[in-house]
């Protein structure tokens, strides 16, 4: 048994021998319909592709003004908001966790505003002092729940969904949900898609012709916090920043251009979210936000390396300058 | 050329938190005119462009462009400003760039027409950039990408040009083909106030002067303002080490 | 034989063993922590915090052994790893720093959670002491070490800390200049990457021995925390440092008593406080936010009072005065609300800085004013 586990964890990180491996062989050449075909197959695919899409889309923002960071300890940041909710509430309602993760995101937000716009310190020390901040309370409001007898009676054991996410879990009142979030934060990315762009490229000259900066953040704030409020549940408050950074970088490295790059971010999104979720109902150990963000790693590494600006490509644009050279 | 006034700007008082930066200035630009601001380094030149522009907070003090308030007129003010301030890693082309200049006349959720697109693509002929309208805006030299945003203002058909430094650190042709288009704009009847940090060509390129140190040191016709005295109020002569002899 | 031997806890109570234990641990994190705030590295201590999780996986399914100092080494091994993929990764140029921190804590984090839960479930590796670590059960895993029977954690702790001590006593001056200017200190010959990876090394220990006691999130806290404070209020590292660990030290007390009486996660609190703490020294160290906006507010309304006293001075004497200097107009020429500049106008007459005068309608300089007026012009250089 011990040796197996050895010999799977060198495969597992000699990445490129990953099909040798017979059962995941399998997994990638014939997936099997019966998991495929599932009702509850169907719906936590639902959910955490349609998730993934939408983040993968407005994380573009973030990532391209060059605050992809600042999800991460919103994320983390949201989770005290879920316990207290829930102590409010006695009862693991959905839409009543959501509203609480919003809400402690936002202040945890509006401090991070506060700290490194006020004082001198860096966003860096910022975000790393508010985000252990504020998930310590969370640790300790969920301690403190363990500890009271007034939620003995209560179940409280969904609460850890929210560090780690259990996309296994989701029902379908979590994917109206996610669905109700995705939709609109979708639609005022297309609104104000025009808007956004020189928001993100020229600040300044956006301000001039009459685009007010607080606004178009305030925006930004409203729709990645939505996400990441629904997105706790599936992947946990610790990895949800993945699903706005990763796919956005993936994309950089194939589009120059902002609708193509929130294209392929939403799709690369959308297709991790598939394959991680399929995974995951094939090995039952393995937890399905992890597993797609592990997809969607593979797929951002592989880009640096194989896309049109990525390293291979620089390498064989020196060795063919130097034989070009050496030639003449 | 008319004597008219275009822009005004009446005791323009501005501060960086507790800070002031610029003290109670007056200053008319005429217009059809090329009018150049300069002053030493921290003098505030940007910040004075950011404060009529309403970029940037005033303490006191208005500008009027063609007696109206900014917000009304932003149409026909171009703004260019300096390129540090551009996100240069962000996936976009060239044409791309330049259709930005008609954000302005869309309004919000409409998107740019074909006759838009048209539009900026004469832009980019104009100051021959027509070959690189699909390159990324990143891989594009500094004087390329300066041209480009002069493509920007083209586009976004304006009346008066306001430039924060178009011509520092661009190569010789994209110099002369920025100046080209200000001369063949002022033969249009337009206006272009430009921060110029060259005092060599400061005559040459321009015909009114603004001197900014802080304060407004002088103002008025080139020939009359760029003066050895004017300069050294301004304290501008240790900084250039230019023999100016008008 | 065993009455013979010197126990800790024959003195110190298991509380206060804890106690220590947790100022130990915050005080060796924030010595280096005060190096990564300056050095603008703290989310990598995110970074650090969550992969540490894969290292420690890794070196067990090596080691087999949860209690082995081998699976500190390991995991602490694979932190500098950490550190060196976010190098390589950003280094490419195809994405940001803060891009490459985002991009390989999450993978590492997550290959981490499924090597758990398919191989390890049977382990005592539970989330919660992931997150969180065991700070309660500090005091019932002993160990003796020259003859004294002490907590492992402390004995692990005080080692950790005499050797980040002794790091910086011995490359002080080397990490002063390497941290303020690099390009400096690799010119004057100092290898600044390597001091760099040498400080990541620890960092990196540090956090492997800390995680056990207090868990991933914790370490993120006791490396910023204390660290961003004390850099706030010194200017000067020497100080920074010392004052770094009176901050460690003083939240740690304050976040266990706390933790204790409400009987709540002691490592969660302490993260608490110390989040209270730099948020509290944020707000009213001397340039803090609330102090500067008290200053602020004292020197906009001097500023106004001078703004006037310069614009009156400006156009007095001149052919626009009635219009610039008028009763009724001057506070059109400001752009004033009449409320605000009838207020600064009063508190111009009452401070006897100007006067009005009846003939021509308009505002002038007194004595008091014009010296005001020139004192400004030579101070502002106008």
């Amino acid at each position: 048994m011990e040796i197996m586990d050895l010999m799977y964890l060198f495969n597992l990180f000699t990445a490129s021998k990953i099909i040798d491996i017979g059962s995941f062989q399998l997994a990638f050449l014939s997936l099997d319909m019966d998991i495929l075909s599932s009702y509850v197959f169907m719906v936590v695919c639902a959910g955490t592709m349609i998730l993934a899409a939408a983040a993968g889309a407005i994380g573009t923002i973030s990532v391209l003004k060059g605050q992809s960071l600042i999800g991460d300890a919103i994320g983390h940041s949201a989770y005290p908001g879920v316990v207290i909710a829930f102590m409010i509430g006695m009862a693991l309602d959905p839409l009543k966790l959501f509203i609480g993760a919003i809400i402690s995101g936002a202040i945890a937000f509006a401090l991070i505003q506060l700290i490194s716009r006020h004082s001198k310190l860096n966003l860096d020390a910022t975000l790393a002092i508010i985000l252990s901040s504020f998930f310590g309370l969370g640790m300790v409001l969920k301690s403190y729940i363990q500890g009271h007898e007034a939620f003995a009676h209560v179940s409280q054991g969904g609460l850890k969904n929210y560090i780690f996410g259990q996309a296994a879990y989701i029902k379908n009142a979590d994917v109206y949900l996610i669905l109700a979030v995705a939709i609109p934060s979708i639609l005022i990315f297309i609104i104000f898609y025009k808007e956004f762009k020189v928001f993100i490229f020229d600040e300044t000259y956006a301000k001039s012709i009459g685009i007010k900066s607080n606004f178009m953040y305030a925006l930004m704030l409203v729709i990645t916090m939505g996400l990441i409020a629904t997105g706790l549940k599936v992947v946990g408050a610790i990895l949800i920043s993945s699903f706005l950074i990763v796919p956005a970088i993936t994309a950089m490295q194939w589009a120059q251009q902002f609708n193509r790059v929130i294209l392929i971010a939403s799709l690369t999104g959308m297709f991790s979210a598939f394959l991680g979720t399929y995974i995951s109902s094939i090995y039952p150990g393995m937890s399905t936000g992890p597993s797609i963000i592990l997809v969607m790693s593979l797929i951002a590494f592989l880009s640096m390396l194989i896309g049109p600006r990525g390293i291979l490509a620089k390498y064989f644009r020196r060795r063919k300058f130097i034989n070009d050279k050496s030639n003449v | 050329m008319s004597n008219k006034t275009i822009i005004e700007v009446e005791d323009l008082t501005m501060a960086y938190s507790d800070q002031p930066v610029l003290w109670d200035n007056d200053v008319s630009i005429v217009e059809n005119s090329k009018t150049a601001i300069i002053g030493p380094n921290g003098a505030g030149k940007s910040t004075f462009l950011k404060g009529i522009l309403g970029l940037l907070p005033t303490l006191s003090g208005s500008a009027h462009f063609m007696g109206k308030a900014y917000k009304e007129v932003q149409a026909e003010i171009a703004y260019i400003p300096q390129s540090s301030e551009v996100n240069w890693d962000f996936p976009t082309t060239a044409l791309d760039v330049v259709l930005m200049g008609r954000y302005v006349h869309l309004g919000w959720i409409k998107r740019p027409s074909q006759k838009d697109k048209k539009i900026a693509e004469q832009a980019l002929a104009q100051i021959g950039m027509s070959e690189f309208k699909n390159r990324q805006i990143s891989q594009l030299s500094g004087g390329q990408k300066q041209r480009v945003f002069i493509a920007r203002a083209i586009a976004q058909d304006a009346n008066i040009y306001i430039m924060d430094e178009p011509l520092a650190g661009v190569d010789k042709n994209t110099e002369s083909i920025i100046m080209d288009f200000l001369n063949e704009s002022q033969k249009q009847g337009k206006t272009s106030v430009v921060v110029h940090h060259d005092l060599n060509t400061l005559a040459e390129y321009f015909d009114h002067l603004v001197i900014i140190n802080k304060r407004i040191v002088a103002q008025g016709k080139m020939t009359k303002v760029l003066t050895q005295e004017n300069l050294e109020n301004a304290n501008m002569n240790g900084d250039y080490g230019l023999d100016v002899s008008v | 034989m065993i009455n013979l031997m010197f126990k800790l806890s024959n003195f110190i109570g298991l509380g206060e063993q804890i106690l220590i234990t947790m100022i130990i641990t915050a005080i060796a994190c924030a010595l280096l922590g005060c190096f990564l705030v300056l050095r603008k590295l703290s989310m990598v201590t995110d970074a650090l915090s969550h992969s540490i999780l894969l290292g420690i996986v890794i070196a067990y399914f090596v080691t087999k052994d949860l209690g082995s100092p081998f699976l500190i080494i390991g995991a602490g091994i694979f932190g500098v790893f950490t550190v060196y993929s976010i190098e390589l990764v950003a280094n490419t140029g195809l994405v940001k720093n803060d891009d490459a921190v985002g991009i390989i804590f999450p993978l590492y984090f997550s290959l981490g959670v499924i090597l758990i839960s398919m191989f390890a479930s049977n382990v005592h590796l539970d989330t919660d002491i992931v997150l969180m670590g065991q700070t309660i059960m500090i005091p019932l895993y002993t160990t003796e070490f020259l003859g004294i029977v002490l907590p492992k954690s402390l004995l692990n702790m005080s080692i950790i800390l005499l050797i980040n001590v002794i790091f910086i006593l011995l490359f002080y001056k080397e990490l002063k200049v390497s941290t303020f200017d690099p390009q400096q200190a690799t010119l004057s010959g100092f290898k600044s990457t390597f001091l760099f990876y040498c400080l990541m090394a620890l960092s990196s220990f540090t956090a492997v021995s800390a995680f056990d006691t207090v868990g991933a999130i914790l370490v993120i806290s006791l490396f910023i925390a204390p660290s961003a404070s004390a850099y706030l209020i010194t200017k000067d590292l020497k100080y920074m440092l010392i004052v770094a660990s009176l901050y460690a030290t003083v939240n740690s007390i304050i976040g266990y008593y706390v933790a204790v009486a409400l009987n709540v996660s002691i490592s969660g609190m302490v993260a608490v406080i110390s989040g209270l703490t730099c948020f509290l020294t944020v707000l009213f160290y001397e340039n803090g936010v609330v102090t500067s906006l008290l200053r602020l507010r004292r020197n906009r309304r001097q500023l106004k009072l001078d703004l006037v006293i310069v614009h009156i001075g400006n156009h007095l004497g001149q052919e626009s005065e009635q219009l610039e200097l008028g009763f009724d107009s001057i506070a059109n020429h400001l752009s004033w609300k009449q409320e605000r500049s009838s207020k600064t106008l009063k508190r111009l007459i009452k401070e006897n800085y100007i006067v009005a005068e009846q003939v021509k309608k308009i505002f002038i300089l007194t004595e008091k004013g014009q010296e005001r007026y020139d004192l400004l012009k030579t101070q502002y250089g106008l």
